[in-house]
């Protein structure tokens, strides 16, 4: 072994044996992102001390009732206005309902608007949500992600197209023989990922799509690390796997006119409640770009108008249609004959 | 130079932070790429902590600190690329080195698969230990302040990541001596 030289030689060496310089096209990338970002406020004694105005009690209910004014008077803008941002009713995200989705193509933090994400693995009908201030984008090299936060965050949405799923999460094996072409096929194969647990899975639509819904939470008693627990696969071998333990995922399973995706929303055990109802938001945008059925003919049970994200759960949500109230309960499809064959 | 810089840059200069950014980014790079062994994920790494020390930077009291601060958030973006990553790239897969005998480029390729493999296997957070240490060359005192571990935390990382890497290399030993022979 001495031939070889001391440990610390060979892993000095090793360490030295990579890239120099980092890619020449990344600090005009930092430099645009910088352009867009605020610093944060100094927080420190030049601060001014913040003042306590006293308000007469009758200001206070004029003001009151204009802030109530100003709120109802939105909420009729928004539910008389078509398109897919008026379906949000987000306060945080307010584009343009008008507005073309900007098409992702890089990494980097966005401001708030309508993004059109293309989906991971194969060509598919973009996935188009409108977003707050505060979160950015994830291109690997698809730009099938978007998460809260500047720098990663604890919510995020997905967009895959996906060809197998694991059989085995941590020692890497996909199911054999591989996943059906079905949306059911897919559906029923989360539902049912070692590792997890899941809900059983039940029809419902997204931007007017039928589909199939599911989640699943990563259990705290995998056998391996979460980033080791390999979840699905896209027909260019990208994996998707776990993060953490106690990882929800909200799952819809949908036929684009034959083309079978996977649309994820989920969330990390500490992610705060404010990301989580800006996630909600979130969810209620989705729609597909260049979709023939649209938000006009969404129906209950569509991302919008049923599915709540947060910690509350779809079967704590009693005034849900009753094909997709409770998640834990079998219910017939009455989809199924429409789905791809 | 260079706190003139940083307080300007804190101040919301963002030409400063442009000259700090140009100074600083391979640095980084080059940490971030040897903690997550992977070129695509280290540019992210990197991105996200200069976009998080030009967010932060009017929090640093310290503008001497500049430089052990930005290793400080480059190995916390680390951390969380290692969590977060949604990678698409297909699984490394590493070529077995096995056979009869090596010659010293053969010892070095063996070396470098198995510490690969092995280095890989760590956590992140003993990679940033280890790389700190051994690839930067900060004492280990030095690198418990920038991650903002105790001294003892560090060392105990460092030492479980060196057993590890030890069991790595000697594994490959054993099975790569000449009277195994095996070659797949």
């Amino acid at each position: 072994m001495s031939v070889r030289g001391s440990f610390d030689d060979r892993l000095s060496r090793w360490l030295d044996d990579g890239p120099e310089a980092a890619p020449s096209d990344l600090l005009e990338a930092v430099l645009k992102d910088v352009a867009v970002v605020s610093q944060r406020s100094r927080i420190g004694w030049w601060r001014p001390p913040r003042r306590t105005v006293s308000i007469p009690a009758g200001w206070a209910v004029a003001a009151a009732a204009l802030v109530i004014l100003a709120i109802v008077g939105i909420g009729l803008w928004s539910v008389t206005t078509s398109g897919p941002a008026a379906t949000n009713g987000s306060a945080t995200a307010s584009p343009s309902p008008t507005a073309r989705p900007e098409v992702l193509t890089q990494t980097g933090p966005l401001p708030a608007g309508a993004y059109a994400l293309p989906a991971a693995g194969a060509g598919a009908p973009q996935l188009v949500v409108t977003i707050p201030d505060g979160w950015r984008s994830y291109c690997r090299p698809d730009c099938f992600a978007i998460e809260s936060g500047l720098t990663g965050g604890t919510v995020g949405i997905g967009y895959f197209v996906v060809a197998n799923v694991y059989a085995d999460p941590c020692a890497h094996v996909l199911r054999d023989p591989p996943l059906g072409p079905l949306v059911d096929d897919l559906a029923t194969a989360l539902s049912t990922l070692p590792g997890t647990e899941a809900t059983t899975p039940i029809a419902t639509t997204l931007d007017g799509h039928r589909g199939k819904y599911v989640e699943i939470t990563i259990h705290d008693d995998i056998d391996c690390p979460p980033t080791q627990h390999y979840l699905w696969e896209t027909p260019s071998r990208g994996k998707r796997w776990a993060e953490a333990v106690g990882q929800h995922f909200r799952l819809w399973v949908v036929d684009l006119d034959g083309q079978r995706v996977l649309v994820q929303a989920d969330w990390l055990p500490d992610a705060s409640e404010a990301d989580l109802a800006a996630l909600s938001d979130v969810v209620d945008s989705m729609r597909f770009a260049g979709s023939g059925v649209g938000s006009a003919t969404r129906q209950p049970g569509d991302a919008s108008a049923v599915l709540r994200v947060g910690r509350q759960t779809l079967d704590e949500s009693s005034t849900h249609s009753a094909s997709t109230s409770r998640v834990d309960t079998e219910v017939a499809d009455p989809f199924s004959a429409y789905l791809p064959r | 130079m260079e706190p003139t810089l940083v307080e300007r840059a804190s101040h919301g200069d963002r030409e400063a932070f442009g000259v700090l950014a140009g100074e600083a980014i391979d640095r980084l790079y080059r940490v971030a790429y040897r903690i997550l062994r992977d070129s695509e994920a280290a540019r992210d790494a990197t991105q996200q902590a200069l976009l998080e020390a030009w967010r932060d930077l009017p929090t640093l009291r310290d503008s001497s600190r500049w430089e052990a601060w930005t290793y400080r958030i480059v190995v916390h973006a680390c951390y969380r690329e290692s969590r977060r990553e949604r990678q698409l790239n297909a699984a490394i897969r590493f070529l077995p080195i096995r056979g009869a005998s090596f010659p010293d480029s053969a010892i070095a390729v063996a070396d470098r698969d198995e510490l690969e493999r092995g280095f890989r296997q760590l956590p992140a957070a003993q990679r940033a230990v280890v790389v700190l240490h051994h690839y930067i060359g900060l004492p280990l005192t030095e690198v418990a302040e920038i991650l903002g571990i105790p001294a003892g935390t560090a060392r105990s990382r460092l030492h479980h990541a060196t057993r590890r890497l030890r069991v790595a290399l000697e594994a490959d030993a054993t099975v790569s001596a000449p009277t195994e022979g095996h070659a797949t």
